[in-house]
């Protein structure tokens, strides 16, 4: 069914969230995506997917303490929701049966 | 903290401008801890640059605000609500709202009249592809009474035009007077248009059906025909190709045939034939082949240009400045050739040869003024009425204001409710806008026969805002003023409010509105006076019972013997033209012993014209009956006004005097008193009768007129067998008959159409200030109730309180009057009758007599007001306290 299932970029950020814990907050989950993956990722795009997904109901925010630094605004930290959870699992699940069914000799040779 | 940690503040506040409250503060951080890393990496600048862009970047969809209207939907709520109450205000003052309703309707529905019209003479001619590239040509003459303006030029304007000009696209020469019976098979129809060069296809963008328009004008003995011409000779048979014989005999080809002109065109006529026709008609004139093509002879043709898509109208002017110029040195003229736009033309300034339907732009605007003035008039009582019952609204405006409505909210409410009695009104105005039409075409005289006023939605949606103009504008002032209240005075305590504080204004209001209704009804007592001294004006010669019939070519020898087997017609005499109407021919004469050369004003006639007008011959004797015209020798009579010119004192001594004139000699053989052959608008002068003999050089024909002397009686049954003479005579052009007092009618037309549209303006100027003023004292009798009761109760007499109440109004309507009187008599003395020499006095009693009336209505509506007031018991009005 189209909509329920992850978009990559979706699927690569909730799993972030999920590995952060804590300190999900959108600057770092910027960074830990480039210090994982590679890939340079821009804010804009992060903050769109993040607020696309709380309002899909994969993530919860919440608001966090006031520091001085950030100009003295406060960090909005995700969590991963049940929702979020068994959105992960069911794409993992949906990978996982289709590399059980490919043969080994295919990669070979890489 | 560094200095330069944060970036520039007024990014951050446009940023909060934009982006969405909860999503704020989290992203603002964010780019604050991007700034800052980026201010260690890249130094100050990138940092601002990039966080400057961030910030733009994150105008997005779901990071703006959505817009205040749509958050605040409670706007609807409100407006609903404001639309009920204003509703229920309205419903609850029956009497007021039908005041206002009515009057504004009346109003507008002049408005909507005047709109129409307006939108419709705009949109004249404005058919044709690139209509602003087209102009015409039009000369202006200087001579001893100023600047003539005439629509029409010479043909040698046109032709130097096409050969020299650069800049130009196209040229068309149109000629008018194209005209002849034109018969196919066994069937016979005139045909009337113009002469025109085949440029006219380039010029214009006239719909062609068959054949093809440039080359049919290109070749000689061509004609172009409309629809309706070619349905007339042919039936449903094709007329293209065909060939049609003229009364003469001659051959003419169809060889295109174009759709009806548009009745929005200036040009419209049933036929066009090819200029070349036209030259080798006059390739064999004794006046040489080429006398049409003089830089004078300018009275029939126009000239119309296209110009490059690039080419300004400055440019133009410009080579025809050079022009006018060298042509003027060389022809000892003054003569200088201008250029109006197509669409200038109707609605346009006043031209002479303007050769088609026309409609003076003065004449719109005049027409719009005074539908302004109306409008104006019928918003005041508007205006007034809800000022003076704005006491009335006070609490339903504290308690808004109480709840929280702001002075915008108050104000927008009150305009509402008068865009609701302005909409209202519209729909009545809409209905009386159908039953004015037709009178309203009617009384435009002439100038009504081009238009149709049709309704097209554009016409119709600017109506719809004119409504709601009007409505914003009449609810403008009493909304500011209610919107302007104070809650704490309206509740704390009510007399605080100044109720009568705007009575002067109100007062001025109602001085305005009768001034107006005063004068536009002394207008039209004056306008009417002036049209009956018009018609009944001693021209110095009698009109009584002669019938003016066309001749049409025929001959008027045969036309004579028909006319005169008729036992009523007492005599028959034949003219060139009808002078008194408004038309004028001259031709030059010198008088060799002084050798002074004059213009004069002349008409060609038989031998009894003059006995049959009854003009009154002071000396010498009338037209030798047996002189016999030689080929330049004829007789002349003349008035003194023309002797007057040639500075000959004694009458006597002007028999025998010789003329030349035209290659010919006359002698005088009589002399008449002076007559006014001009209009009330020219002063007398020198004019000339010759004496015609059926035709004259080129065969054209002298007379162009019967004049038939009827024996009175019954006149009808007279008109029928003059129309069945002429059918035996000529079966195919119209009996075309006036009498005289009809033409000089027609002459003055303009001046009718003006009285009566004035005089149904005075109707409704005068029913709208009623109304106002019937509101006004209804109201104020209501809010005096008590004083009137209470004064009743201490032994006042009716009488002692007619006066009192009405003493006020009365006051204001003797301003009124003190205004509008000389106002009036100042205006047509100095500048609407400016232009008629003969005229009558303004006089006292058309003055007085205009105010009179509205003294009298005013006094009515006061009296029957009052009197209801003073007859109420005052146990009724005073029990309750």
């Amino acid at each position: 069914m189209k909509g329920e299932n992850l978009g990559e970029f979706e699927e690569i950020v909730l799993l972030t969230i999920a590995a952060l814990l804590e300190e999900a907050y959108s600057v770092a989950v910027c960074d830990h995506i480039e210090n994982m993956t590679g890939r340079r990722v821009k804010l804009g795009v992060v903050h769109a997917v993040l607020n696309r997904m709380e309002k899909k109901g994969y993530i919860t925010s919440e608001l966090g303490d006031p520091t001085r630094e950030r100009g003295g605004k406060r960090k909005r930290f995700f969590k991963i929701s049940h929702a979020g959870k068994i959105a992960l699992l069911r794409s993992k699940e949906q990978r996982d049966r289709l590399w059980r069914v490919i043969p080994e000799s295919i990669f070979q040779g890489i | 903290m560094k200095k330069f940690e944060s970036p520039p503040k007024w990014m951050d506040q446009f940023m909060s401008f934009y982006c969405n409250e909860h999503l704020l503060e989290d992203l603002q951080g964010d780019l604050h801890e991007f700034y800052l890393r980026n201010l260690t990496a890249r130094g100050r600048f990138m940092a601002r640059l990039i966080y400057f862009f961030d910030v733009l970047k994150f105008i997005r969809l779901y990071t703006v605000k959505t817009p205040k209207l749509f958050r605040q939907m409670n706007y609807f709520a409100i407006f609903k609500n404001s639309f009920k109450t204003s509703l229920r205000s309205i419903y609850r003052n029956k009497l007021f709202s039908g005041i206002n309703v009515i009057g504004l309707s009346i109003s507008m529905s002049v408005g909507l009249l005047v709109i129409s019209l307006f939108m419709e003479l705009n949109g004249f001619d404005t058919f044709h592809q690139d209509v602003d590239k087209i102009y015409r040509v039009m000369n202006t003459i200087t001579d001893e009474d100023g600047l003539q303006p005439y629509a029409s030029t010479s043909i040698l304007t046109g032709q130097r035009i096409e050969e020299e000009f650069t800049g130009v696209k196209a040229v068309a020469i149109t000629r008018s007077g194209f005209g002849i019976d034109a018969s196919y098979g066994d069937k016979v129809i005139p045909l009337r248009g113009k002469h025109v060069t085949p440029g006219f296809a380039d010029v214009f963008s006239f719909e062609v059906l068959e054949g093809n328009l440039k080359r049919a004008l290109s070749e000689p003995n061509s004609l172009v025909l409309t629809e309706k011409a070619t349905a007339k000779l042919f039936g449903d048979e094709s007329g293209l190709n065909k060939v049609v014989k003229s009364g003469d005999g001659r051959n003419f080809v169809i060889n295109a045939i174009i759709k009806d002109f548009p009745k929005k065109s200036h040009i419209n006529v049933e036929a066009l034939c090819s200029f070349k026709t036209f030259e080798e008609e006059n390739k064999n004139s004794s006046w040489g082949s080429k006398w049409y093509v003089s830089w004078k002879a300018m009275w029939s043709n126009h000239v119309y240009v296209r110009l490059n898509e690039d080419y300004s109208e400055e440019q133009f002017q410009k080579q025809l400045d050079d022009l006018s110029e060298r042509q003027n040195d060389l022809n000892d003229a003054n003569i200088a050739l201008g250029a109006i736009t197509l669409t200038g033309i109707i609605p346009g300034p006043k031209m002479y040869n303007m050769g088609g339907p026309s409609f003076e732009i003065s004449i719109l605007y005049i027409l719009m003024s005074l539908a302004a003035f109306i409008l104006i008039s019928a918003c005041f009582n508007y205006t007034n009425l809800s000022i003076a019952r704005s006491l009335r609204r006070s609490k339903e405006v504290g308690i808004r204001k109480t709840v929280g409505a702001s002075r915008g909210q108050v104000f927008f409410q009150f305009v509402i409710e008068a865009a609701i009695v302005s909409s209202f009104a519209l729909v009545i105005a809409y209905g009386l806008f159908f039953l004015l039409r037709p009178f309203f075409i009617e009384t435009l005289g002439y100038s009504g026969e081009i238009l149709e006023m049709t309704l097209t939605p554009s016409i119709i949606f600017a109506f719809i805002l004119f409504a709601l103009a009007i409505g914003v504008l009449a609810g403008m002032f009493p909304s500011y003023l209610m919107s302007r209240m104070q809650v704490k005075s309206i509740f704390n305590d009510m007399s605080s409010i100044k109720l009568f504080s705007n009575i002067s204004l109100r007062k001025a209001l109602i001085i305005f509105q009768f001034s107006l209704s005063m004068i536009f009804i002394m207008s039209a007592i004056i306008g009417f006076k002036q049209y009956k001294y018009m018609l009944d004006f001693d021209l110095g010669y009698t009109t009584e019972n002669v019938l003016n019939l066309s001749l049409s070519n025929n001959d008027y020898k045969t036309v004579e013997t028909e006319l005169r087997k008729i036992s009523q017609v007492k005599d028959v005499s034949f003219s060139l033209m009808i002078p008194s109407v408004g038309s004028m021919y001259t031709i030059e004469i010198k008088d060799p012993i002084l050798n002074d050369s004059l213009d004069v004003a002349y008409n060609k006639v038989s031998p009894n014209y003059l006995k049959l007008h009854e003009h009154d011959l002071i000396a010498g004797s009338n037209f030798d009956e047996s002189y016999v015209n030689s080929e330049n020798k004829t007789q002349l009579i003349v008035n003194k006004k023309l002797l007057e010119r040639f500075r000959i004192s004694d009458p006597e001594k002007a028999i025998g005097r010789k003329f030349k004139m035209d290659g010919g000699i006359g002698t005088v053989v009589g002399v008449i008193n002076d007559f006014h052959f001009g209009t009330t608008e020219n002063e007398l002068g020198p004019f000339l009768f010759v004496l015609g003999q059926g035709s004259g050089k080129e065969d054209w024909p002298d007379f162009y007129h019967a004049n038939i002397k009827l024996n009175k009686g019954d006149v009808k049954e007279a008109v029928n067998q003059i129309e069945a003479a002429w059918r035996r005579v000529d079966d195919v052009h119209q009996f075309n008959a006036l009498f005289y007092s009809e033409e000089i009618e027609r002459t003055y037309a303009f001046l009718k159409s003006l009285v009566s549209i004035i005089g149904v303006l005075a109707i409704i100027a005068v029913s709208i200030s009623t109304l106002g003023l019937l509101g006004m004292v209804v109201f104020t009798t209501e809010t005096r109730l008590k004083e009137i009761s209470i004064r009743k109760i201490l032994g006042a007499t009716e009488g002692n309180l007619l006066i009192l109440l009405g003493k006020s109004f009365m006051i204001l309507l003797c301003i009124a009057a003190a205004i509008s009187i000389p106002v009036t008599s100042y205006t047509f003395n100095e500048y609407v009758l400016q232009d008629y020499i003969y005229r009558p006095k303004v006089g006292f009693w058309e003055l007085v007599g205009g105010c009179t009336i509205i003294f009298l209505i005013g006094l009515i509506i006061v009296f029957s007001q009052t009197i209801v007031a003073t007859r109420t018991n005052p146990s009724k009005t005073l029990r309750s306290e």
